[in-house]
């Protein structure tokens, strides 16, 4: 998701690079994962892993560094389960850890044929499908890298406009949104599934940043620009069953761009402006009350009754993950991560 | 389009230091310390002065490596880096180019490694806020790069080649001709390296770290008649770097810069006064590739005229300094898109010695087409209680612009910044005997409206007049001559700092050490010398949150020199002797233990 952080790389040499070096308390006996969250830290050297338990009682920073006693690498991305595996994009190293998701022990690197990996969908237990922008300086070579998850090896690459990110998938396609890498873009990529090739093309809004599946509708939230000249975000609901038909266009303001679109039983959640919106998958237009308010998010997710946001603070320092249940809309814990803590998997 | 973002974003105390005469051990880069007021300017200030046989080495990085502790943040070896004075930011220390100002338009940096010295005359390093004569921006200190024309009826030409590790090579040609007329100095200087160095204690090696580089220089002077003279003083330079991945991750990306550089001058006056008149131009393009294989790449380019003069009335006692500053310039490129600024400046400074006690009032002003920048202005004091004892006192303000890159970028320039603002004090002590010279100086910069760049409710990076920092510290400079016979030269020199430099939330801003220890040993017999230079460095902290950090260390580097005569010099150097792992920048380590052959031969 958020790649912004690529964008310091040297901008700021005097006051915002991060790193890693990381001095954690631990609370947990490394190699016992099962059953908890793990956030993905997205620094620029030194990524990292954090692991919260599913009861929220044991934190511990760095466990890939901690189990497998090496750096993950830089900028890692996001971090998918698939089986007893978790797979580990890590964007400027341009490659894949496959570990154990029980015990973060790495199986294996994934090197080959992945520049800029970014988000991966898996499907039918034995395929991943990897969003990857390759060159950054180029507009035209980014690609869905497609793996063999039995053998980890990556099969083929298929061709796809600028800037695919979130990645998602249902029994018969994958959906790619198109955020645009570090420029812009307005569409959803369709993969047929059986043909591995792009089926359907869905202009959205600038910037879709994140979707959801429901049923057959595919939810799909755009950012909008928020930077020169404005365009509003969008929320989309669309019909897979009806050749892809927008069903309904949610519009914002001009100048209010909501991200981290969420589902949770029944229920969309997303964030706008510091503040947490709720609607029904059945509402036809956007709520006007705020759902939770003050919530720094970075990035968040919903599961299970509670909404598991990440603040990544001043981007230098550690951030937090803090969880709210979804049906009181109040706080319940928050601990401490690693440095710029995105994207969210669980396990269990 | 994508926007890429391309590391061309990234993309330096009042004692007087003067050059020991040659003699048959100056194979020495001797600097030793000056005891009194040097007759043109009376120096309440705190410099040191490197000449010409100490910037044969290829970098602005490595000179002031070998001889300061000043910190300097790095990519790594021959990578992009920024100085790093009094705890300030490499956009706190403003470069000079025969008085002109040269950090970048576009990130408000100088690269260290994108400037080769070989062609200069002189380096002068002044730490420190008050810059009123050279123009804003430098809070933290100047460093001055100089030609200094003379019309010595000189010729020789200098070959200075240096071979060293991960096939690296440099060689510089210097040819100097002048009579009582006429001055022409040149200066060529190729350099490339493979830069592929092992990385202590890790089984990894540096990748895509070759560069490379050319840099000419020309100047002439004419000297009219004994009122009139005039001169031109050129560099041009292209360097070619492929920037060096990260330990852990992978890159392919290159960066060149070109550095055109020019300036025409008209001296007026005798000694007593002087009036001089120069136009400059200075050109600086960034061309980033995310891939060397390919030619694709973005560009960023500046280029600044400047017309100015400054007037000088220089008595024994009192001198009087009244400049006048033309400035317009213009970036454009793939970042930034096309945008002028256009400047006006007036400079006054009075320094009068009355007996024992000097002083400097200095003011500028400066109008901006786009700012209103404040009125600066420093008032520097030296009371000379003893003849071995000197008293400063200092007090200055600065205010740095917003650059290109800060007010333009896409996405994120926010041009509604304001300028930095900082206030500068400081107190030193002098001690000088013959053979021995201690300098102490405390210093205190405070910083507000401190532009940086955060993330704007996590959509996009925006800069902001946010930042305070303040920066407190002691610096000691200290010489002691050993040994001085006529076959015989000892003499040690250190420089340590020790400075605190926080944020608005009192903790220590990270990329800024706060402990620097630098030393040089000298020991020269006849023919022979040998030096051992060393570096401590403290711990670096890379988080806000103070939880991480680099590791201190420690660098110790032996030159072993052989003149046999004046014309030819041999040195072997052996660098991070202890093979030490050592990094500015998190996952961006420097070499183990390298070594370099330098062979100067001069024929006149």
């Amino acid at each position: 998701m958020k790649k912004i952080n690529v964008l310091l790389t040297g901008l700021l040499i005097s006051s915002l690079i991060f790193t890693g070096c990381k001095k954690d308390v631990k609370t947990t006996e490394p190699g016992d994962y099962e059953n908890g969250i793990f956030v993905v830290n997205e620094t620029m050297t030194n990524s990292s892993i954090s692991y919260l338990s599913e009861d929220y009682s044991a934190v511990e920073n760095g466990i890939f560094n901690k189990v497998n006693g090496e750096s993950l690498g830089d900028q890692a991305q996001s971090i998918t389960l698939n089986g007893d595996n978790a797979y580990i994009m890590v964007s400027n190293s341009n490659k894949i850890e496959v570990v154990d998701k029980n015990t973060m022990e790495k199986k294996v690197t994934i090197a080959s044929q992945l520049i800029k990996p970014r988000y991966m969908a898996a499907v039918d237990g034995n395929i991943g499908f990897i969003s990857c922008w390759g060159d950054t300086g180029d507009d035209n070579d980014d690609y869905v890298a497609i793996l063999n998850t039995t053998n980890n090896s990556v099969i083929s690459q298929l061709s796809v406009p600028l800037g695919p990110e979130k990645i998602i998938a249902d029994d018969r396609y994958a959906y790619v949104a198109h955020k645009g890498a570090w420029g812009n873009n307005n569409i959803v990529s369709v993969i047929d599934l059986g043909s591995r090739q792009i089926s359907n093309t869905i202009q959205v809004s600038d910037k879709p940043e994140s979707m959801v599946l429901e049923n057959h509708f595919l939810w799909v939230l755009c950012t909008g620009t928020a930077w020169g000249t404005e365009t509003a975000g969008a929320l989309y609901k669309i019909d897979i069953d009806n050749n892809f038909s927008i069903v309904q266009q949610f519009q914002f303001a001009v100048t209010q761009h909501p991200q981290n679109l969420s589902y949770d039983n029944g229920k969309l959640y997303y964030y706008l402006d510091n503040q947490v919106f709720k609607m029904d998958s059945n509402d036809t237009s956007l709520p006007s009350n705020v759902f939770i308010d003050n919530v720094p998010a970075y990035n968040m997710s919903a599961k299970d009754g509670k909404l598991y946001v990440t603040d990544a603070k001043n981007y230098t320092s550690e951030g937090d993950i803090i969880i709210y249940d979804l049906s009181t809309a109040t706080e319940i814990t928050r601990k401490t991560l690693g440095i710029i803590p995105g994207d969210i998997s669980f396990n269990f | 389009m994508r926007k890429i973002f391309p590391l061309a974003l990234i993309i330096i105390n009042s004692f007087a230091f003067g050059q020991k005469k040659e003699n048959f051990y100056s194979v020495l880069d001797t600097v030793l310390l000056q005891s009194r007021f040097n007759k043109t300017t009376l120096q309440t200030y705190n410099h040191k002065v490197l000449k010409q046989k100490s910037l044969k080495v290829a970098s602005l990085e490595n000179v002031l490596h070998q001889h300061s502790d000043i910190f300097i943040r790095s990519y790594g070896r021959g990578m992009v880096s920024g100085i790093s004075m009094r705890g300030m930011g490499a956009s706190h220390t403003q470069v000079l180019w025969n008085g002109i100002p040269i950090n970048s338009k576009l990130n408000g940096q100088t690269d260290l490694n994108s400037i080769y010295t070989s062609g200069f005359d002189q380096l002068t390093i002044k730490k420190g806020g008050s810059s009123v004569i050279y123009g804003s921006g430098a809070s933290g200190g100047i460093v001055l790069l100089t030609n200094n024309p003379n019309f010595n009826q000189n010729f020789y030409l200098n070959n200075h080649l240096s071979i060293g590790s991960y096939k690296t090579i440099n060689n510089n040609v210097t040819m100097e001709l002048s009579n009582k007329k006429f001055y022409s100095k040149f200066n060529f200087q190729a350099n490339q390296s493979q830069n592929n160095y092992p990385i202590p204690l890790y089984d990894k090696t540096n990748k895509n770290g070759a560069y490379s580089g050319i840099n000419f220089s020309g100047n002439f002077a004419y000297r009219i008649n004994t009122l009139n003279q005039i001169y031109f003083k050129s560099q041009q330079s292209f360097i070619d770097r492929n920037l060096s991945s990260s330990m852990y991750g992978v890159s392919s990306d290159r960066l060149t810069t070109q550095d055109n550089r020019y300036l025409l001058g008209w001296k007026l006056g005798k000694k007593k006064w002087q009036s001089r008149t120069d136009l400059a131009l200075i050109k600086e393009k960034f061309s980033y590739y995310f891939d060397n294989n390919s030619a694709r790449h973005t560009n960023n380019q500046s280029q600044t005229w400047v017309l100015k003069n400054k007037w000088s009335l220089l008595q024994k006692k009192h001198q009087l300094y009244i400049g006048n500053e033309l400035g317009y310039t213009q970036g454009k490129g793939d970042g930034i898109g096309n945008h002028q600024r256009k400047s006006y400046a007036f400079f006054v400074v009075w320094a009068h010695q009355i007996n024992r006690f000097t002083y400097h009032a200095n003011l500028r002003k400066e109008f901006v087409n786009t700012y209103a920048p404040p009125i600066i202005g420093a008032f520097e004091t030296a009371y000379k209680l003893h003849k071995n004892y000197t008293l400063r006192a200092n007090i200055s303000t600065n205010y740095r612009l917003p650059t290109f890159n800060d007010l333009y970028w896409t996405m994120g320039g926010n041009p509604d910044l304001k300028p930095e603002k900082s206030l500068s004090y400081e107190l030193g002590q002098d001690v000088v005997f013959k053979n021995f010279k201690l300098q102490l100086t405390a210093f205190y910069i405070q910083s507000t409206n401190m532009i940086r760049w955060t993330p704007n409710n996590s959509l996009f990076w925006s800069p902001k007049n946010i930042d305070r920092v303040d920066s407190k510290g002691l610096e000691l400079q200290l010489q002691q001559k050993l040994i001085e016979t006529k076959k015989i030269l000892a003499d040690i020199s250190v420089n340590a700092t020790y400075q605190h430099t926080i944020d608005q939330n009192n903790l220590q801003v990270i990329y800024t050490p706060q402990q620097l220890l630098w030393t040089n040993i000298k020991f020269a017999y006849q023919h022979f010398s040998l030096q051992y230079i060393a570096h401590y460095t403290g711990k670096i902290y890379t988080s806000t949150s103070l939880s991480q950090f680099l590791d201190p260390y420690f660098i110790q580097n032996i030159h072993l020199q052989y003149q046999p005569n004046k014309k030819i010099q041999v040195e072997t150097v052996v660098q991070n002797l202890t093979n030490t792992f050592y990094q500015t920048m998190p996952d961006r380590p420097f070499p183990g233990r390298n070594y370099q052959l330098n062979i100067n031969y001069k024929i006149n």
